[in-house]
């Protein structure tokens, strides 16, 4: 499967790129900074508040204008979330839910994705039309037959409403990543292909390795979307030892309501997985298409 | 405000949890051994699933019941928000596979029991040892449906008047003497205001929006009528509904100020839990609810008295209440076991495991808060009378005496002078709390009169009324 | 084995699929069978059912009686359908052009090569991930208006800031500001999109001595065009659907005085809170024909500005 053009992703050389808004002096790089900070800063406050809040005492939660530093820092409240959630059991039971997500997002969807970008059939569009056309229904409505059928599958109680149909792929990311397809220069898999190789081969071998950006963003998105999923495991799971993060989080807010700091320390917990996971996976976006001349 | 600041005690206990392993035997039931199988006479272990509130609090109560039931095992699991919206029991009964028991709010109880929600338990009811005279008068009134009897009560509250005691001495009222009438009110909300310039630096009372009040209290206590006796006709047009929100805007008009800044204020707080307005000093007066006392156990130095809100001339002391009842779903394989569940619950035995667990809860928030004093516990209102006397016995002796009076004003309003939250609403009980809500936010910021405001809501929810009525006498 | 002979154009029914177009079609529903199968399983029994309880009457509990139109009819006589509609469209026509443009910004300026961009990007992504609770609380706290930090930013110069989510006029703002400001799965998906375009092209216009903005204009916007077309579809999918941001914020209501009951609020309440999932479903069939119908027109469109390597068919 010979790549007649070298579109290997290279890291280092892309970070050696000249990138757009390239700064030319010192000053420049100075004045990025002056720029990106505040506003950062004013995206960063709900964490900051929410860690705020976690390390206070109801009282000192009570006290307005609230306080912004916490005075004493109650770290007592981060232990304490444990006993009344398992949090690091539920963190295993939601890797449940979020690797095969992941799995549908990155695989099966980008699969149907290529598809649509790429190969023609008769009905295409139709059939493209109706995968959107699933989005538009609000899932309120569509919630009670869902339930039903998964009721008459006897899947109710368990994990399987919750996972099976991620692995079968989502509308969301197979039009997301149909649109990056697009945007690849066709010129590689057709060489590719002439060279003899089958499509599903062209498509693991050279579309999937090119389009990592996006395959990044996709598993951030599933990756938050299952994590952050309250009302399937609300009404499918039936047992305190299959619950998840999310529904860890609704004992503070529901039979010990009130109890801001803990809730505030739950989920600065659940959200900092989230964070990290982002933090690192960022840099895969910068290792885009790298080839040379094939195009402009 | 929502509906579900009905009770701000109630809509954080609501929202959440549950308890029960769901789905009935039709699934597969995950970690837990199945069911024993058919027949086996004594020693088989009869598995029940109870949705309600999960937590350790929760799951300690139902480790408790073999003590009283050895062949009986409760398996707890989140319900999720059961006062504005009830979507996991609606679901899983809709196809089917409810639990045995679950914990259900009491605004919407009728309107669920109506539709053939709950199982009707009269008859096993009639047969056991309960006594319906044990029961809190009106939550009992609370489970039955044209005569039969569709739960167990399980917990209450009731409204009153908190007032701060050193904000009525540093403006020379008697710190023994709260207001007593609407008058008095007025003239008391006069004195307590401060205000530098247009900022508002405390409000003597805001009713209506801080608290927990709403309309109802005050209405209530003037006399008005919410539904005709055969409960097929809304009378939220009443003219003692429209003087009372009359009263109500000229109050804010008066005292207040504007709608407006009143509510953005109250909502940068209560909504996002941040401070109660009353425990911070910034208002001197508030009618909420007896879990208040909670509440200012947690922050001590607020030194406050209670008595029951005041009331309009020619008026009648009058409160109103909510919480939730237990219920059989319809379904329940062991309709026995699942009785018995919801009698111990509701009882004394239940009350008694609640009880040791809160306290054990309220030791540790006061060694993780670092609070000073030994720990404090307020029992919640259990609507079995046996069970609260068997609480004040063993929990009000540690209390202090404001405790101990607030306490017995709450059974008092509680046997003699307290109005439920849903029979009072019928068939479209959501509806009439999100109209009532709507009707007057739509007077007091003046984009209708108190009138218009009610007529509104009596359209409303008089045809969402008749819907509901229609698809009974249809079925 | 792949085809290295060219498709012969006048391909028989049979010989369709031999044909190079025929085995490209072949491939084409292989590729998406895991999806189609998912779908027919678990996704198109229930839309169907829900689209179809819009013509019936359906309390969850008794089972559903055929109406007819009868949803319909009282959907127009209904002001709560015309309001919560209302409310939706505006917020529509705002948000989703100003979180494109906003997170297009952002995603430029996060295209940088600077020390600790790492830590910049995830900063800036941070409000699509907090928990809608807790950002809820801090915007309640941040457009507090006696002591809430934006009007005391605003009293800096002398402005008198409106009571925010209090006000009827100023709610739906708020409400669009916070959703773009938790716009940063857009701000993401630009920012892969833009890693895609290769330098070279920035390179060859560099050379040319084309003016930062004319490279915007020129190369990056027309290699952006699919990725702008995607979040303006999912742009309306989504806000027309807007549902969590609000119910945090208004605590379910929708309020003050209905100015932000939004759509999907006012489907909730009628399917789960008033018990009348007939009349969700009529509303739900009438939210999907509406974003149906906008999604059409967006695909048509798109042939006369999205950049494609294949040309639309």
């Amino acid at each position: 499967m010979a790549t007649n053009t070298r579109v290997q992703p290279a890291p280092a050389v892309a970070a050696a790129q000249p990138r757009p808004l390239r700064g030319r002096s010192g000053f420049m790089a100075v004045f990025r900074h002056v720029i990106l900070l505040p506003g950062v800063v004013f995206f960063v406050i709900p964490l900051v508040f929410m860690v705020s809040t976690s390390l206070k005492a109801l009282r000192q939660i009570a006290l307005f204008p609230p306080e912004l530093i916490p005075n004493p820092v109650l770290w007592a409240n981060y232990p304490e979330v444990f006993h009344y959630a398992p949090m690091h059991l539920y963190f295993v039971n939601t890797l449940f839910l979020v690797l095969p997500a992941i799995f549908g997002a990155v695989f099966t969807s980008s699969l149907a994705a290529y598809a649509f970008a790429r190969l023609r059939a008769p009905g295409k569009n139709a059939i493209f039309i109706i995968l959107l056309s699933t989005m538009m229904v609000p899932a309120f409505v569509t919630m009670i037959p869902t339930y039903i059928l998964f009721a008459k599958l006897r899947w109710v109680g368990g994990f399987k409403p919750l996972v099976i149909p991620y692995l079968m792929g989502s509308a969301f990311f197979v039009f997301l990543l149909r649109q990056f397809f697009l945007t690849i220069p066709r010129e590689l898999e057709d060489a590719a292909f002439i060279d003899g190789s089958s499509r599903l081969r062209t498509f693991t071998g050279i579309v999937l390795p090119l389009a990592k950006p996006v395959l990044a963003t996709v598993t951030i998105f599933a990756f938050m979307a299952s994590w952050n999923e309250y009302m399937g495991p609300l009404i499918y799971l039936s047992n305190k030892k299959q619950y998840v993060l999310s529904l860890g989080l609704q004992v503070f807010t529901d039979a010990y309501g009130g109890e801001w700091g803990l809730l505030m320390a739950a989920s600065t917990m659940m959200v900092a997985p989230v964070i990290l996971l982002f933090f690192f996976a960022q840099k895969h976006f910068v290792t885009g298409i790298t080839m040379s001349g094939l195009k402009g | 405000m929502s509906t579900r600041a009905l009770s701000r005690r109630n809509f954080l206990a609501l929202s959440g949890t549950a308890a029960a392993s769901l789905v009935a035997a039709a699934c597969v039931a995950p970690e837990a051994a199945p069911a024993a199988g058919e027949g086996e006479p004594m020693m088989e272990t009869i598995e029940l699933n109870h949705w309600g509130f999960s937590g350790p609090i929760w799951e300690s109560i139902w480790e408790a019941i073999p003590d009283t039931y050895p062949n009986m095992k409760v398996n707890p699991t989140e319900i999720g928000d059961i006062v504005f919206g009830d979507q996991k029991y609606l679901t899983a009964v809709a196809a089917g596979t409810g639990p045995d028991t679950a914990l259900q709010g009491r605004h919407t109880f009728l309107q669920f029991a109506a539709k053939g929600l709950y199982q009707d338990i009269t008859e096993t009811f009639d047969v056991s040892d309960l006594n319906q005279d044990d029961f809190a008068p009106v939550q009992f009134d609370e489970t039955v449906w044209e005569g039969k009897i569709y739960g167990l009560p399980w917990d209450t509250d009731v409204r009153f008047l908190y007032w701060n005691r050193d904000h009525f001495a540093e403006v020379g009222l008697d710190p023994d003497q709260p207001p007593t009438t609407w008058a008095e009110l007025e003239e008391y909300t006069d004195k307590l205001n401060i205000r530098d310039g247009d900022e508002v630096v405390r409000y003597g009372f805001v009713p209506y929006l801080y608290g927990n009040s709403w309309m109802w209290l005050w209405a209530f206590q003037a006399g008005a009528p919410s539904l005709s006796d055969d409960k097929r006709t809304v009378l939220c047009d009443d003219q003692i509904w429209i003087d009372t929100l009359q009263w109500l805007v000229d109050f804010y008009d008066n005292y207040v100020g504007d709608f407006e800044s009143a509510n953005s204020f109250q909502q940068g707080v209560q909504s996002a839990g941040l401070g109660l307005p009353f425990v911070a000093g910034k208002t001197s007066m508030s009618a909420t609810g007896s879990w208040h006392v909670g509440d200012l156990l947690r922050s001590p130095g607020v030194d406050y008295g209670t008595a029951p809100a005041p009331i309009p001339a020619g008026g009648i002391k009058s409160t109103w209440s909510c919480g939730f009842s237990i219920i059989m779903a319809p379904g329940s394989e062991h309709p026995e076991e699942a009785f018995q569940v919801m009698r111990w619950f509701t009882g004394t035995p239940g009350w008694d495991a609640l009880a040791t667990a809160d306290v054990a809860e309220a030791k540790r928030t006061w060694e993780r808060e670092q609070l000073e004093g030994d720990p404090k516990f307020w029992p919640r209102l259990a609507c079995y009378l046996p069970a609260l006397e068997h609480l004040e016995k063993t929990y009000l002796p540690e209390l202090g005496e404001i405790e101990n009076s607030t306490w017995t004003l709450s059974l008092d309003a509680l046997r003699n002078w307290t109005h439920g939250c849903g029979s009072v609403m019928g068939l479209a009980a959501l509806q009439y709390w999100v109209e009532m809500d709507n009707a007057a936010r739509n007077a007091l910021s003046k984009k209708m009169t108190p009138e218009e405001a009610m007529l509104n809501c009596k359209t409303l929810v008089q045809e969402a009324t008749d819907q509901a009525w229609e698809a009974i006498d249809n079925a | 084995m792949a085809a290295t002979t060219p498709a012969l154009s006048t391909p028989t029914a049979r010989g369709f699929w031999k044909s190079l177009r025929g085995r490209e079609a072949l491939s084409f529903y292989l590729f998406i069978a895991p999806w189609t199968l998912g779908f027919l399983a678990f996704i198109l029994g229930p839309i169907v059912a829900s689209l179809a309880l819009g013509f019936t009457r359906y309390d969850i509990i008794l089972p559903a009686k055929w109406v007819g139109l009868e949803n319909f009819r009282d959907l127009i006589a209904d002001p709560l359908f015309r309001i919560s509609l209302g409310n939706t469209v505006y917020i529509v026509l705002m948000a989703v052009p100003l979180g494109m443009v906003v997170s297009f910004l952002i995603a430029l300026l996060l295209n940088q090569k600077v020390r600790g961009m790492a830590a910049y990007r995830t900063g800036y992504f941070i409000p699509s991930i907090v928990p809608a609770v807790a950002s809820a609380a801090l915007w309640l706290y941040l457009l507090q208006p006696q002591w809430g930090l934006v009007n005391g930013f605003l009293d800096l110069f002398g402005i008198k800031g409106p009571t925010w989510l209090a006000s009827t006029t100023w709610s739906k703002p708020s409400i669009i500001m916070l959703m773009v400001w938790a716009s940063g799965g857009t701000m993401i998906i630009y920012l892969a999109g833009l890693q895609d375009i290769p330098d070279t092209l920035y390179e060859a216009a560099s050379i040319d001595g084309a003016s930062w903005l004319r490279r915007l204009v020129h190369v990056t916007i027309p290699l952006m065009t699919p990725t702008i077309f995607f979040t303006l579809v999912m742009g309306i999918i989504g806000t027309f659907q807007v549902f969590s941001v609000v119910f945090v914020l208004t605590d379910g209501m929708g309020g003050p005085l209905n100015s932000t009951l939004v759509y999907l609020i006012y489907v909730y309440r009628n399917a789960f809170v008033f018990f009348r999932m007939g009349y969700a479903s009529a509303l739900s069939l009438i939210l999907f024909l509406i974003i149906l119908v906008l999604t059409l027109a967006n695909v048509r469109l798109a042939g006369r500005w999205v950049y494609s390597e294949v040309e639309m068919e």
